[in-house]
């Protein structure tokens, strides 16, 4: 891998050559290298694991083609439904904080090991229709009711009982647009303009008109789904610039275009490389971007199995109900360091000794708070084992059971979530409970050594038991201890031939794994465009490799790579 | 005018087929026995069916009953001895595969092939069902009567994996709080029947001139997507369609349903036992709410997804490891998986005890349905599909023969089951299953 970095970005470039560092200076880096925190050690592991070999979704190392664009197709373009959170956003981005956004909504699942792609790929229930249509009835009913939401968007109607047909048109051109995220044509205006007529006709309630545009602007599957059409093109489709505005806006910020980049968009500005880079370095450095990215990190690392962690009282005094919502808000934060407040390389994701704790996370952690009352930032001993992510909470209780850790779970997450390395389903029809004497084991490590003999076991618990194990010194909701059943926790092992001694080791084996960059550029990718990979991506995700790892591996330049990339603004025939 | 426009275009593609529907079901109150209907039994009651689901099977040795035959020739086994007040009416079936060669995801490739008939569609690393569940092919035929085709909902199901599918990627998440699934059927514009005349809410009207634009809108959208696509909003389509048929079951004047009042307001929000969810208290409530909408013909069709396989985040109160997890790592006998086992048929026994409780014609709602109970496989420890479990109580006015237990010698398809009940339900069902799976005689033995 190592070799491959070190061939020059210019002999790929394409379309319009630097863009990486045009960006990075609108950020504040001068240069893409020297001005990062001191680099993690590149690894020197230049062999591929063996365990990899066997591994069908690995993408093995080809020699990197003289240019990406060589031997790629781009692929078939998606419908994606908004996510719960991209649901919300846009609501409250439209309409402000004093609406009460609708949290009832079809539950999203992962494809892939994202939300963003299930959201391509999942069918909607018939309860999920429901909601969506009790959600739009109440966003409607708050905006006619609330003084404050109708004085601030309903200036037109203020004082009457129904609107004249100005001020409906007026609320189609400016909250259909927004919602729609393209303004609407002169057929849909007049059609919800007949629903709301008839509205104010068969009905005595205060504004009965645009109670009903309203509700049938957030019904519609213009608003649900996020409609990318394409430019008609000789040889290649790209997307239009209304496309390209959702598809970065979706990515950087979880929601819709703001009015700039819809202005943008319908200028044309879009269309042309420097319009798009302006656009994307404005977007990246806006508020927004955080929010994106938490939304980004909570679909990748599963933040949201949180919501309902529920821990067995009796085995951990310290759990308690709000530690699932705590976790989240500390690693949330942990990454807001790393990528925005203090931009650096993004493995120290994974080794970094500051995070952020309120005082009951601090009584989970054995360190005194920072704070009386919320979150402040911590220096965590750089001699103890915690350290990364995979040192918080969120990961030590999520991948645990209600009693106890589960070191096959914390391992499966580091391969797949943290490498990209995927899993065979376990075996069915094998008998996969241990003998009794094993039972009597001390500690879980004898336990699950019984799995190692069984080969049909082996073949999965060897590529993740030895990555778990070296967890074991953190129990079930993330406490740090020495001993199980009063005998010493062994916390050394091995990933993928690295030795670590304990879990500050394991973070660190983490880092300079060779698949851990790729996987943060794959996912990122996988994320950007709510699609599962397609082959062709390789060449693609060859080259922002190569560009990530000119930035010192930052997260914000690689996010401003793919939004700008070509391949990004490239698509198939089809699509509205 | 406006209606004209709503049914000209009610017609939906379900599975690549044009179906057009019946519109709008006042024929529902012409005969408020509802006699004159296919799917109403001989009481005079539509058929009704209920699903109750819990996850990682059973222990086979405590779950079949030890004699076969019907009366007192049978006693019920360790496991389903909870189910005892309910022994007249109970048809055990064991004995039957769900045939498996081990590839594919263990807890759910055994589910699909009983529920579906296929196995799991596998899409890269992610799966999902192959088809249609069978209470989803039930509901399809007898769904057509009611406000809701069907209801999901339980207290711990696996969030959006159920074991309930419209089709592939379509699972039907299950409500998880009972005060939501109240306001759902009886919040809102819903009415007692013998409330007297009411006026028609003004807004169902314009709602549903809504829904109509709506449903153009996804029909146009539709040309232009590609074939998964399509029948992803084919299912969008279906599901505005379907709020469309509940406001024009508002609009009408409910029938005259003497059984039919309001069930107990649930809590609005149930408090942590042992700091896991209050299983039975809230079971209780969600299996009371179900039973009201039943007999007042709001659905025909539910799935009580009770708790979902895997799960091992997850206590039962008074255990310290989860259901699963014992699955895997309790040594034979398997004493405390056994007890899991118990814990979910008693939550089976208290939604039995809740439709058994309201008085239908001149029985209770439960003679007039079928209710199964069963699991996503047969062991959990093998994830086997062998002596796949199920229980069904109800005997669909006297269709069923109850108080029986049933067992193939010959080790037949489980797949026999969903088509026996299907048939005891009015469905006209040639089949049920494919290749391996496909089961085409019913089980004459349990029928009446």
């Amino acid at each position: 891998m190592g070799r491959t970095y070190s061939v020059s970005r210019r002999t790929f470039g394409f379309y319009w050559g630097c863009t990486g560092l045009v960006l990075l200076t609108m950020l504040g880096c001068e240069d893409g290298t020297d001005s990062v925190a001191p680099p993690l050690e590149e690894t020197t592991n230049d062999s591929e694991p063996s365990l990899e070999d066997e591994d069908a979704s690995s993408q093995s190392v080809e020699e990197t083609p003289k240019n990406w664009k060589d031997n790629w197709e781009p692929a078939e373009p998606v419908l994606r439904r908004l996510t719960r959170s991209q649901y919300g956003n846009v609501l409250q981005d439209i309409f402000g904080d004093k609406l009460v956004i609708p949290t009832s909504l079809e539950p999203d699942s992962r494809s892939h090991g994202l939300m963003a792609v299930g959201a391509s790929i999942n069918g909607l229930s018939p309860v999920g229709v429901e909601k969506y249509f009790s959600a739009a009835k109440a966003v409607s009913k708050q905006v006619i009711n609330q003084a404050e939401l109708r004085s601030m968007h309903l200036e037109c109607a203020e004082g009457a009982d129904v609107a004249d047909a100005a001020c409906l048109n007026e609320l189609l051109d400016t909250y259909g647009r927004q919602l729609w995220r393209r303004p609407l044509t002169q057929g849909e205006k007049d059609e919800l303009l007949t629903l709301a007529v008839e509205a104010q006709e068969a009905m005595t309630t205060a504004l009965p008109g645009i109670e009903t545009l309203l509700t049938g602007l957030l019904l519609s599957p213009h608003f649900l789904y996020i409609m990318t059409p394409t430019l008609p093109g000789e040889e290649r489709t790209l997307y239009s610039g209304q496309a390209m505005a959702s598809r970065i806006s979706f990515f950087l910020w979880n929601s819709a275009p703001d009015e700039e980049l819809l202005t943008a968009a319908e200028e044309g500005l879009l269309d042309s490389p420097e319009g798009l880079e302006e656009q994307v370095a404005r977007m990246i450095t806006d508020p927004r971007t955080r929010r994106g990215m938490r939304a980004f990190f909570t679909d990748w690392w599963e933040l949201d199995l949180l919501d309902g962690l529920l821990k067995d009282p009796k085995t951990f005094p310290h759990f308690y109900a709000k530690l699932g919502m705590d976790a989240r808000e500390e690693t949330l934060r942990f990454m807001e360091e790393i990528v925005f407040d203090n931009p650096t390389d993004i493995r120290n994701l994974y080794t970094s000794t500051t995070t952020f704790v309120n005082p009951p996370l601090a009584s989970i952690y054995q360190i005194p708070s920072p704070t009386i009352e919320g979150f402040g930032q911590v220096e965590l001993d750089p001699n103890a084992e915690r350290a990364g992510v995979l040192g918080q909470v969120s990961f030590l209780a999520t991948q645990a059971h209600p009693t106890r850790p589960s070191p096959t779970l914390r391992g499966v997450f580091v391969r797949e979530k943290l490498l990209c390395l995927s899993m065979p389903p376990p075996p069915a029809n094998v008998d996969t409970t241990v003998p009794e004497t094993s039972l009597d084991a001390p500690t879980i490590k004898e336990i699950l050594e019984v799995h190692m003999k069984e080969p049909s076991c082996a073949v999965c618990h060897a590529m993740t038991d030895p990555i778990g194990l070296g967890f074991e010194r953190f129990d079930g909701i993330g406490r740090y201890r020495l001993l199980e059943n009063g005998v010493p926790i062994d916390p050394t092992g091995s990933l993928d031939k690295i030795d670590f001694e304990d879990a500050r080791g394991l973070g660190r084996a983490v880092a300079e794994h060779s698949r851990s960059v790729p996987c943060v550029v794959s996912t990122a990718w996988i994320y950007a465009n709510g699609r599962g990979l397609s082959s062709d991506d390789n060449h693609v995700l060859k080259d922002l490799e190569i560009r990530f790892e000119e930035s010192g591996y930052q997260l914000l330049s690689l996010l401003a790579e793919i939004a700008v990339h070509p391949a990004f603004l490239e698509t198939r025939e089809g699509q509205p | 005018m406006r209606d004209l426009t709503r049914r000209t275009l009610l017609r939906g593609m379900i599975g690549g087929a044009a179906v057009t529907l019946a519109l709008p079901p006042l024929e529902r109150f012409l005969n408020t026995h509802g006699t004159a209907y296919a799917d109403t039994g001989a009481s005079g009651f539509p058929l009704r069916f209920g699903l109750f689901t819990w996850g990682n099977g059973v222990v086979p040795e405590r779950w079949v009953p030890p004699l076969t035959g019907s009366g007192d020739d049978w006693e019920l086994s360790d496991e389903l001895a909870p189910l005892a007040p309910h022994k007249d009416q109970l048809t055990v079936i064991s004995g039957l595969n769900v045939p498996f060669s081990g590839e594919g995801e263990p807890h759910f490739e055994t589910a699909c092939r009983f529920m579906v008939g296929k196995p799991l569609l596998m899409n890269g690393d992610d799966w999902t069902f192959s088809g249609p569940t069978f209470d989803q092919v039930y509901a399809k035929v007898l769904g057509e009567g009611a406000r809701f085709a069907s209801i999901e909902f339980g207290v711990n199901p696996k969030s959006h994996v159920g074991l309930t599918y419209t089709g592939p990627f379509s699972p039907n998440p299950a409500e998880m709080d009972p005060f939501a699934l109240f306001e759902r059927i009886f919040g809102g514009s819903f009415s007692l029947p013998g409330d007297g005349p009411q006026e028609v809410d003004p807004s169902l009207g314009i709602q549903r001139s809504v829904l109509d634009v709506v449903m153009e809108q996804i029909t146009s959208v539709k040309s232009v997507v590609s074939a998964a696509d399509k029948i992803r909003l084919d299912q969008h389509f279906e599901g505005i369609r379907s709020i469309e048929k509940q406001l024009a079951a508002l609009q009408e004047t409910p029938p005259n349903l003497a059984a039919c009042k309001y069930p107990d307001t649930p809590e609005f929000a149930y408090e942590l036992e042992e700091g896991m969810k209050p299983y039975k208290t809230m079971n209780a409530a969600f299996a009371n709410i179900i039973a009201h909408a039943m007999v007042c013909d709001q659905t025909r069709v539910f799935t009580n997804s009770f708790t979902g396989a895997v799960q091992n985040s997850s206590l039962f109160p008074g255990f310290e490891e989860s259901h699963h997890s014992l699955t895997h790592f309790e040594p034979d006998p398997q004493p405390l998986v056994h007890e899991c086992t118990v814990f979910c048929i008693v939550a089976l026994e208290q939604q039995i005890a809740a439709l058994a409780a309201l008085p239908e014609g001149d029985g209770s709602l439960l003679d007039h349905m079928v209710m199964m109970g069963t699991s996503d496989c047969a062991e959990g420890k093998i994830h086997s599909g062998v002596d796949f479990p199920i229980v069904l109580a109800g005997s669909a006015d006297g269709r069923l023969k109850t108080n029986t237990h049933w067992r193939s010698t010959t080790g037949d398809l489980a797949t026999r089951v969903p088509l026996t009940v299907g048939r005891v339900l009015g469905l006209d069902l040639p089949s049920f299953g494919e290749e391996e799976h496909e089961a085409t005689k019913s089980i004459d033995e349990v029928l009446v």
